[in-house]
């Protein structure tokens, strides 16, 4: 397997707050790596980090080889690293398909890509298309979140990081969402996901990260984390 | 319907330029100087409306074009049409320069450090020299075109009709282009306009320039249509005013900061008549007007997020229970 991203011993803040204490992970091209954690953890500094929102203080971040420290995030997004943040961040007071040509932003003139773009997010989402002109915070939460992986995805990603992506959301929607992000999987983008829901976060990963005051504490295959006494103890419940 | 908007627009286009065959002087001054609010708040609009950043020191632009065009006609000698370009240049420069410290800040701060800008630019054309201190530069030769001196009321009437005009075509065509785009996303959200690939620092500073050379162009009809300029009119209620235009009529919309432009002019000359009170009545109004209708006499249409019909809350609420 090829590596895709590694972070090697990185250190962010927050002004004098350390947020990301010589943290270290991998993530290789084609899986689905999970990153769980309490709040305040550093998760989502994790994401930041990655698509230049934060520049870490030191440590070395490489995509594809090359270095991305200190790269701006539009340049990132370019590379096709996406990040879906938390919240889902979606432009309640834009339509839906407004909401879907931004993410398509990075790709200038290409009108043909946005347009078959649009079609595959409708094709994977057809309540997105029934509402295409809506205002998306006309959206229930789970249609938003849709919304917000759609964007995401018509930026091209090789790498999409999802920040909890469940958040809110009642199960049943859960489920479909971790359905959808396993097919996105499949059709050839590495995942990197971050929930809080950490039972199905590991029956969909490949791998797991946990992070604990800005420190990877634990990483192992899915399977492994998911029979793990701490893990259990902490995040699955007894 | 498209096309019904088209005559319609068209038509009044038409009644514009023949208003100087039906209105007296004065009040073809009155248009004139809506005209001249049109370009202002066309300007500013780029910034506040499309792009969400207020600005309460625009008319420092107004001043920048105005002292440009003034100071390079008297003391140099240039054309009139030859200052426009340079005008502009130094408009974008201005806009760049508090653009810059600004890209971090946000609402109330970014009020503080515009203010302070356009006080900076007031104070500055009170004591140089070069800008003839506190009574200003006056004797701007008129321009000219050919042999031809545009002198007249009518002939300032057209000219800044015509720049109104295209700014209102530049500021259209902007707005439903992919910068104008951009500029929709970093007002809405600046943080997930970032993550999703939006260069905010160059789209900002872009906002700001572009805001300010539409505004400098207006200044420099001003110079010339004055034909004397002093620090009295690049006044902090000058820039409170076109903001005032600008929210009044409807953020981001344009046809809504039109009205906005034509009222907040017209309207203290029609209550003339009221002596004193008239700004008191004035002030009355858009008290009343921002509690009953916030959101500006013609808002710009997509903006439904605060005033959705109930129809459209009442099925987001079935969704989110059956979702």
């Amino acid at each position: 397997m090829k590596s895709l991203l590694k972070l090697t011993n990185v250190n962010s803040y927050y002004g004098k707050i350390r947020a990301l204490n010589n943290l270290s992970l991998e993530i290789n091209e084609g899986e689905i790596v999970a990153l769980l954690g309490s709040n305040g953890a550093g998760k989502s500094t994790t994401l930041k980090t990655i698509s230049g929102l934060i520049k870490p203080k030191s440590g070395e971040i490489e995509w594809n080889g090359r270095s991305m420290v200190g790269v701006p995030p539009h340049k990132i997004v370019e590379s096709g690293i996406i990040h879906v943040p938390e919240g889902r961040r979606i432009f309640g007071g834009l339509t839906i398909t407004e909401n879907l040509e931004l993410g398509a932003f990075t790709f200038r003139k290409d009108k043909k890509w946005v347009k078959e773009g649009i079609e595959r997010s409708f094709d994977l989402f057809p309540r997105l298309k029934e509402r295409a002109k809506q205002p998306a915070g006309t959206l229930s939460g789970g249609e938003q979140q849709m919304l917000a992986i759609s964007r995401g995805l018509m930026g091209d990603p090789k790498l999409l990081m999802l920040d909890e992506p469940s958040m809110g959301l009642a199960p049943i929607i859960v489920q479909e969402i971790m359905r959808i992000i396993k097919e996105i999987n499949k059709q050839g983008t590495t995942i990197l996901l971050i929930e809080q829901n950490a039972k199905s976060a590991l029956r969909l990963a490949n791998r797991g990260y946990l992070i604990e005051i800005g420190n990877i504490i634990m990483h192992d295959t899915a399977e492994v984390l998911r029979e793990d006494d701490k893990i259990i103890k902490a995040y699955l419940g007894a | 319907m498209k096309k019904y908007k088209k005559h319609s627009l068209l038509l009044l286009v038409l009644a514009m330029f023949l208003l100087p065959f039906l209105l007296d002087i004065y009040w073809l001054d009155v248009i004139t100087l809506v005209l001249f609010y049109v370009v202002l708040t066309q300007g500013l609009n780029i910034v506040v409306g499309y792009t969400g950043l207020l600005d309460l020191g625009y008319a420092a632009f107004f001043a920048v074009g105005a002292y440009t065009t003034a100071i390079l006609m008297t003391t140099f000698h240039w054309s009139f049409w030859l200052t426009l370009p340079v005008a502009a240049l130094f408009a974008a420069i201005a806009g760049i320069i508090v653009g810059t410290p600004t890209l971090r800040l946000r609402s109330d701060y970014l009020a503080i450090v515009t203010l302070g800008f356009g006080e900076i630019v007031r104070i500055l054309a009170i004591n140089l020299d070069i800008t003839g201190s506190a009574s200003g530069i006056y004797g701007i030769p008129r321009p000219t075109i050919g042999s031809y001196v545009l002198s007249s009321q009518q002939d300032f009437y057209y000219l800044i009709l015509i720049i109104a005009i295209l700014s209102v075509l530049v500021v259209y065509r902007l707005g439903h282009s992919r910068i104008g785009r951009a500029w929709v996303y970093i007002r809405e959200d600046e943080d997930a306009a970032e993550a999703m690939g939006i260069n905010r620092i160059r789209l900002k500073l872009l906002s700001y320039a572009t805001g300010a050379v539409i505004g400098s162009l207006a200044g420099s009809i001003f110079a010339v249509k004055m034909s004397a300029i002093a620090p009295l009119s690049f006044s902090f209620l000058q820039s409170v005013m076109i903001l005032l235009a600008v929210v009044l009529g409807g953020l981001g919309s344009i046809p809504g900061v039109v009205i906005g432009a034509a009222l907040v002019i017209v309207l203290p000359e029609v209550l003339r008549g009221a002596e004193d009170w008239r700004y008191l009545i004035f002030g009355v109004a858009l008290v009343i007007m921002m509690i009953f209708r916030p959101q500006g006499i013609l808002p710009k249409k997509y903006e439904t997020e605060d005033r959705s019909d109930p129809e459209e809350e009442t099925n987001d609420k079935n969704h989110s229970i059956s979702v």
